[in-house]
C-alpha cells in the first residue's frame, strides 16, 4: 500500500492498530485478561458498600425529601439540623418544667424584701383559717 | 449482573486501549499499567454510570493516565539526564521493539511482506514520535474516529485545538512516512 494524503495516513493507522489488537501475544492477553477480573472484583465490594450507601440515601429519601433523590451528603446535613432541633425542643421543655414562680423571682427586678412579706402574708393567712 | 457488563464492556476495550497505551509508552509493562490503573479508575468511580456512558469516560481516564505517565517520565527523565544517568525506560524494551525485528526499508528484498511489516513499524514508530497533545488527538480522531467534538470533550480542549493538533500530527507523519511513497 502507498500513501498519498492524509486521508491513507489515517485509513492505514487505523488498519494497523486493528492488526496489532487481532495478534497480541498470549502472555498479553492473560495479563489483559488478570487485570480485567481484578477490575470487576472491584466492582463487586465496590457494590456491597454502594448498596450500604443506597439504604441510608433512601432512608433520607423517605424522611426529608420524598418527590426527589437525597444525596448522602445533603442527608448527613439534613440529619445534624434534625438533631439540632430535637435538642432546641428538649432543652426548651426542660427549662418550662421549672416552677413559674422561682422563675418570675429570679427574673423580676422587684425588691426580694416585698417578695418574703408576701410570703409571710400567705403563711399568716394559712394559719389564720387552720385556727 | 453489572459484573457480567462490566466484564462484557472491558473485554471489548482492553485490547484497543492496551494498544493506544503501548503506542503511547513503547513498552508493555508501562501500556498494562496504564490499562489497570485505568479500569480501577472507572469501576471505582464511574461504575454506577450507565453502561452508555463507560465508552467515553474510559476514553478520557486513558488519555489521562497516559499524560500522567508522560509527565513522569518526562520529570524522571529530566532528573537522570541531570544526574548524567540514562533513563532505563529510554530503552524502550528493546527486545519487545518489534522493530527492530523487521529489515530497514534499505532492504534489497522484494518482498511485498516485508514492506508491509516496515510500514507498519515506521507508522508505529513515527505515531510513538509525535508530541504527547498530538498523539493524543490523532489517535481518538483517526483510530477511535470520534468526531471534532468528541475529541475536544474526551481531552479538554477546544475544537480548534483538535483541529490544528490533528492537522500537524498528519503533516508530521506524512512528512516522516514519505519513504513509502
Amino acid at each position: 500500500m502507498i500513501m498519498r494524503d492524509e486521508n491513507d495516513v489515517g485509513k492505514k493507522s487505523r488498519e494497523i492498530f486493528q492488526r496489532k489488537e487481532d495478534s497480541l501475544d498470549q502472555e498479553t492477553l492473560k495479563r489483559l485478561e488478570s487485570i480485567r477480573h481484578q477490575a470487576v472484583s472491584l466492582a463487586d465490594k465496590k457494590q456491597y458498600s454502594w448498596i450500604a450507601n443506597l439504604h441510608l440515601e433512601r432512608m433520607g429519601e423517605i424522611l426529608f425529601n420524598p418527590q426527589g433523590s437525597v444525596r448522602t451528603g445533603s442527608m448527613l446535613t439534613a440529619i445534624t439540623a434534625m438533631l439540632l432541633l430535637v435538642i432546641i425542643i428538649v432543652n426548651y421543655q426542660f427549662t418550662s418544667m421549672l416552677p413559674v414562680d422561682d422563675l418570675m423571682i429570679l427574673t423580676s427586678g422587684e425588691d426580694l424584701e416585698l417578695i418574703e412579706d408576701l410570703d409571710f402574708y400567705d403563711w399568716l393567712l394559712e394559719v389564720d383559717n387552720n385556727g | 449482573m453489572m459484573q457480567q457488563e462490566l466484564n462484557d464492556f472491558l473485554q471489548s476495550i482492553e485490547r484497543r486501549a492496551y494498544c493506544i497505551a503501548y503506542s503511547a509508552t513503547r513498552n508493555r509493562d508501562e501500556a498494562l499499567d496504564i490499562v489497570q490503573e485505568s479500569m480501577f479508575k472507572l469501576v471505582e468511580k464511574y461504575s454506577r454510570q450507565t453502561i452508555d456512558e463507560w465508552g467515553p469516560l474510559f476514553t478520557r481516564i486513558l488519555q489521562s493516565k497516559i499524560r500522567d505517565w508522560y509527565r513522569r517520565n518526562k520529570v524522571r527523565a529530566g532528573i537522570f539526564s541531570w544526574l548524567g544517568w540514562r533513563n532505563k525506560s529510554d530503552d524502550i524494551e528493546k527486545g519487545d521493539n518489534e522493530l527492530e525485528q523487521y529489515p530497514t526499508h534499505n532492504s534489497q528484498i522484494p518482498s511485498q511482506q516485508l514492506e508491509t511489516a516496515e510500514m507498519r513499524q515506521g507508522i508505529e514508530l513515527a505515531i510513538s514520535e509525535l508530541p504527547l497533545r498530538q498523539q493524543q488527538v490523532f489517535v481518538l480522531r483517526n483510530i477511535e474516529q470520534f468526531n471534532v467534538a468528541e475529541t475536544a470533550h474526551t481531552l479538554g480542549i477546544s475544537e480548534g485545538s483538535v483541529k490544528t493538533h490533528n492537522a500537524r500530527a498528519l503533516q508530521k507523519l506524512q512528512t516522516k512516512l514519505q519513504r513509502f511513497r
